[in-house]
């Protein structure tokens, strides 16, 4: 009797194909609600009691994810700002020009001079921030605060630097910031990726960053809302 | 048990997949088990017994939304019910098809397109018993071992393998009768 040999990898991809029918079978796409006894309750919950400490992890993670991606996407979008902007906004601010680079951070004699808070003394938080939000991660350094706040539909990130330890790489094309003075303070607001928005400015001796995708009043009047944290 | 589960998990990343594959999939097996339970007792202890199971194998569950863990979830479930029936009967014997002649093989398939081919593997897989399909498809699809799919279908591994061979075999068969060689 002749017999056919078995393709393991046509196997493997019929057997991929044919799984719904074959292991889902009628499976209804709601599945009824589940009422369980108290027995199987205390028995799931020993095998869950790590849960809600695991849940925030994984929120943290997520969130910790969450801030390098708009880090990362902040970096490479500041990177189109203009120079001449960001001196003529940040006092201090010492440039260092490449070909179409230029490295910025402060003058370090002008920071020993003005006696800037060289780590985090006040720390400050953000006052107004939209009821959608909630705050799912924070990251304290002793030159930084990285906050971070997420809805269903963004995120809101408000970061607050010692003026020793901001530094900001430029590349010199295009300029589509601009800078808004209010209450004495002047804010640098640039759009990126089309809908989010993106301030920098100083106050109190620090720099602050507030990034998310709320309109460009409301970015404005959180940037206003901050106050120290008590 | 329990205990020595969370030695299992002890990489957090599993322990929090486990729990957020329990609270999409809870319904799915419980849904599974009253298939084969009336019981509201055997369907709570096969739902346990499978989620067990699952925690066990945590790190071979890949994408908790894919539609592969959701096969995987059932099949798993699907296999400790049977198990318990097969206990409840007390009757351990597996059925298992003739095995069919191995000795010659050919290669009459090189003949069809591979298109086609696949199709007919297709329709000769759902024809399988399920415990066949089942074996299969955590072999060739989850690249379980012989040893790893017998710890989680409570089964020996002898009868694993041969489960495999004669489900390979009974494909064969198929898919020569398929093919009208």
């Amino acid at each position: 009797m002749s017999t056919v040999s078995i393709n393991e990898g046509i196997l493997e991809k019929a057997l991929i194909a044919t799984s719904n029918r074959k292991i889902l079978g009628d499976l209804p796409e709601v599945l009824p609600d589940i009422i369980t006894s108290e027995k199987f309750d205390k028995k799931i919950a020993r095998l869950l009691k790590r849960y809600d400490k695991l849940s925030f992890k994984l929120t943290y993670t997520k969130a910790r994810k969450m801030v390098c991606i708009l880090v990362a996407i902040l970096i490479i979008m500041l990177a189109s700002l203009s120079v001449g902007a960001v001196r003529d906004m940040l006092s201090n601010f010492a440039v260092k020009y490449f070909s179409n680079w230029a490295s910025t951070s402060y003058n370090k004699t002008e920071l020993k001079k003005n006696n800037y808070p060289k780590t985090i003394e006040n720390e400050y938080e953000l006052v107004d921030v939209p009821s959608e939000y909630e705050l799912a991660d924070k990251s304290v350094t002793d030159v930084s605060v990285d906050t971070l706040y997420l809805s269903d539909s963004g995120q809101i990130l408000f970061q607050q630097y010692t003026k020793n330890s901001y530094k900001l790489n430029i590349k010199e094309d295009g300029t589509n910031s601009e800078i808004i003075e209010k209450n004495n303070i002047e804010y640098m607001i640039k759009t990126i990726l089309n809908s989010d928005n993106f301030v920098l400015w100083e106050q109190d001796g620090y720099v602050f960053t507030l990034a998310g995708n709320v309109s460009k009043d409301k970015i404005l009047s959180l940037c206003e809302t901050i106050t120290v944290k008590k | 048990m329990i205990e020595f589960l969370l030695m299992v998990m002890e990489n957090e990343e599993d322990e929090v997949k486990f729990n957020l594959l329990y609270e999409k999939y809870k319904k799915l097996v419980f849904f599974v088990a009253r298939k084969y339970f009336k019981s509201e007792f055997d369907v709570e202890d096969a739902a346990y017994s499978a989620l067990l199971k699952v925690a066990l194998n945590i790190s071979k569950v890949g994408d908790i939304d894919a539609n592969e863990t959701k096969n995987f979830i059932v099949v798993v479930t699907k296999n400790v019910c049977l198990n318990m029936l097969e206990k409840s009967k007390k009757s351990k014997e597996v059925s298992f098809e003739d095995i069919a002649d191995m000795s010659s093989k050919d290669n009459v398939q090189k003949s069809i397109e591979e298109t086609e081919l696949f199709e007919i593997y297709q329709k000769c897989l759902l024809q399988l018993s399920e415990k066949q399909y089942d074996v299969l498809y955590m072999k060739y699809v989850k690249h379980l071992s012989v040893k790893e799919i017998s710890n989680l279908f409570s089964e020996k591994e002898n009868v694993v393998s041969q489960r495999i061979f004669v489900g390979k075999q009974n494909l064969a068969k198929l898919i020569r009768e398929e093919i009208d060689i």
